[in-house]
């Protein structure tokens, strides 16, 4: 039997301190915590930059490296920094060092990076080795040398890899939510399917609970299957909450590819072992061809936003009117005046701001918000046309047969500079002979 | 019972500079003059704006005097912090109802965050765009739609450390619950990072007037020629 422990679902999101202690007691094999995602956009991998606050992240990191000093068993983190890029991965082995250093600790670090060189990666585009998942069309090279940062998923394989140098923490670039918590159970001859989709089920921490503020959970892997418990008090798990996180932010209920094969939980069964864990058998794990996925993210543009805020009842009564006439004059005036290409957008902050059209009910009360948002190529630009808005926001008339209105900005001067925005512009595929191709390992001595 | 702006020919407002805000009130006829003079007391004046009475001026003028020594008017700025400014948007009608406890939760929670996190003086406000973000508690009669965006501004010392409390701000922005026993949400933000930098902010700090004995001596003057 394997036994994980999931402190909670993020670095920096936070946990039940007594949940995890609880979690230490019950002598886990290994402590795993994903440290990020795709989901709060392009601009982490884009800049290779962390969404957390250092200072929270230090705060966290140094409570799960006690607990496995502790525990006395790895510490391993997935797409440390947000995005995995390998400057967000020395971001985070710093702050591993000052910790180390600080709380004078002799430690063994393996540093897995997954970042990608766009040379190399040209030449597997024309070896035929990189390949479009759905909806993305074939790979022009110019995308991959536009890109400012290209990540591999790392899988179990490379985790495994990273284990077995003996580190007691493990900082992995970017890998999949699951490898880090299937890699022990996996190498450990526990049952395939079930490791994945215990590591499915896991890699929220506590998401697949009654409670998902808790945090932390207790799987453990073996032979048939896997079983999995909430460590906070009074959390349940149930195979309600446990069945239904098999279905979060997956494109297919049923399957989930990873690299080397896919799970497939179609003859799962999820069972109460008792009123808060579960037990789950049957879930497959169907091997095929070695590929990984790859992210890329690239400049898009530059951004500046001003906001104004209106409460005439009239203005508010024809609020979308007037944002469409600035718009057009707006525009015609920067057009007259600048050089290059730009783009206004005006939304309505307390109407519709959120949804835009696709809000069919929505209805303000009485203030509203116009933010202006000016994308321009360059930064000098968007400020630029940004400022031409300005007077428009605090000024602008609904007729010409009025006195002219004023308007409250927040705050002086109302343009914020968003500087460089992002996107992401791979979704593929990469072949690989062997998983450690791609990726790169060292091992990393502190304290000695 | 008549308003000012029922016997007044005009009511109207201005800031006078940074520390002053003037209400004109216009009467257009001696009576009008008469009636405002006599019958508009200045501490209501000062109770409907929530300010104290002693700071109230009130000038009751039936004409203009400009006398005076030659004395020019000294205006200065200087840095007092610097400011990032995260918006969400809330469309959750629970959420929508109850926005102001929200609110002040995340204020109270995330400020004892870094308060434990970091070094240095900070201050987080949250305004609540689409109710009352204009004029604030000012505003009685403050009504919000089906949406709200909560715009929170961190002040502090240095732009790293104002950005640094930002950033703990951001997951209680993003998935706060209104209580333990719900699941948690997750809202808008309008664009990722959410967190923009408004560099160094500044403050007016001079009032005040210097006499001059040639009306040249404090002023630099130049000719350039330009195309010769």
């Amino acid at each position: 039997m394997v036994r994980v422990l999931i402190p909670s679902g993020a670095l920096g999101l936070g946990y039940d301190r007594a949940a995890l202690a609880r979690g230490i007691a019950m002598r886990p094999d290994v402590i795993a915590i994903d440290g990020g995602s795709t989901d709060s956009g392009p601009h982490y991998l884009g800049t290779g930059t962390s969404k957390y606050s250092r200072n929270s992240t230090k705060a966290e990191w140094r409570e799960l490296m006690a607990a496995r000093a502790e525990a006395g068993v790895p510490l391993v983190i997935g797409t440390a920094g947000t995005c995995g890029a390998d400057d967000a991965v020395d971001w985070l082995l710093d702050i591993t060092r000052e910790i180390a250093a600080e709380t004078d600790s002799k430690l063994k670090i393996a540093v897995l990076k997954s970042g990608q060189d766009a040379e190399i990666l040209k030449s597997a585009l024309k070896a035929g080795r990189i390949a479009p998942l759905p909806p993305a069309s074939a790979l022009d090279p110019d995308v991959l040398d536009a890109c400012t940062n290209i990540v591999a998923l790392a899988g179990a394989e490379q985790i495994a890899a990273a284990l077995q140098t003996g580190a007691d923490i493990v900082i992995a670039g970017r890998t999949t939510d699951t490898a880090i918590i299937a890699a022990l159970p996996l190498q450990r001859g526990c049952h395939p399917g079930g490791a994945w989709h215990g590591a499915k089920i896991g890699e929220c921490g506590a998401l697949a609970t009654t409670h998902p503020n808790s945090g932390t959970i207790l799987i453990d892997f073996d032979e048939t299957g896997f079983t999995m418990q909430p460590m906070g008090e009074g959390v349940r798990a149930t195979p309600h909450t446990v069945s239904a996180h098999m279905l979060y932010e997956n494109s297919d209920p049923i399957r989930l590819f990873e690299p080397g094969g896919y799970l497939d939980v179609s003859d799962a069964v999820y069972t109460a072992c008792d009123d808060r864990s579960v037990r789950v058998e049957g879930s497959a794990w169907v091997p095929g061809p070695y590929t990984v996925k790859l992210e890329g993210a690239r400049c898009s543009g530059f951004q500046t936003v001003s906001i104004a805020l209106i409460r005439d009842p009239r203005y508010v009564a024809n609020i979308r009117s007037w944002c469409d006439d600035i718009v057009v004059k707006c525009t015609a005036k920067a057009k007259a005046r600048v050089e290059g290409d730009f783009g206004i957008e005006l939304r309505i902050i307390g109407l519709d701001s959120t949804l835009g059209p696709l809000d069919t009910a929505a209805k303000s009360g009485t203030e509203v918000g116009v933010m202006g948002i000016v994308t321009a190529g360059t930064e000098a630009l968007s400020m630029e046309v940004a400022k031409m808005l300005n007077p428009y926001l605090l000024h602008h008339p609904l007729s010409e047969d009025e006195e002219m209105p004023t308007f409250a900005f927040p705050f002086s001067p109302p343009e914020m500079p968003r500087g460089a925005i992002h996107e992401f512009c791979l979704n593929h595929v990469l072949s690989l002979d062997d998983p450690m191709e791609a990726f790169h390992l060292d091992v990393i001595e502190v304290g000695v | 019972m008549s308003t000012v702006g029922d016997i007044a020919h005009k009511v109207r407002s201005k800031n006078a500079g940074p520390f002053w805000l003037t209400v004109d009130v216009f009467c257009g006829t001696r009576d009008a003059f008469a009636r405002i003079s006599q019958g508009l007391d200045s501490a209501d004046v000062a109770a409907a704006l929530q300010v104290d009475p002693a700071v109230l001026k009130r000038f009751d003028l039936a004409n203009l005097n400009v006398p005076g020594p030659y004395t020019v008017k000294l205006e200065g700025a200087r840095r007092s912090g610097f400011q990032t400014v995260s918006i969400a948007l809330i469309r959750d009608p629970r959420y929508v109802a109850n926005i102001r406890s929200w609110c002040d939760d995340i204020v109270v929670k995330c400020t004892a965050k870094a308060k434990a996190r970091v070094e240095g003086d900070f201050g987080i406000e949250l305004r609540i765009i689409g109710l009352d973000s204009t004029l604030g508690p000012l505003d009685t009669a403050a009504k919000s739609g089906t949406e709200v965006g909560v715009m929170g501004i961190v002040t502090a010392g240095t732009q790293a450390l104002s950005m640094e409390v930002a950033k703990m701000l951001n997951p209680y922005l993003l998935h706060h619950p209104l209580s333990e026993d719900e699941e948690m949400p997750t809202f808008a933000f309008p664009f990722s990072p959410p967190e923009m930098p408004r560099g160094a902010i500044h403050e007016f700090c001079l009032n005040h007037i210097l006499s001059l004995d040639d009306p040249m001596e404090a002023f630099h003057l130049d000719v350039i020629e330009v195309g010769v």
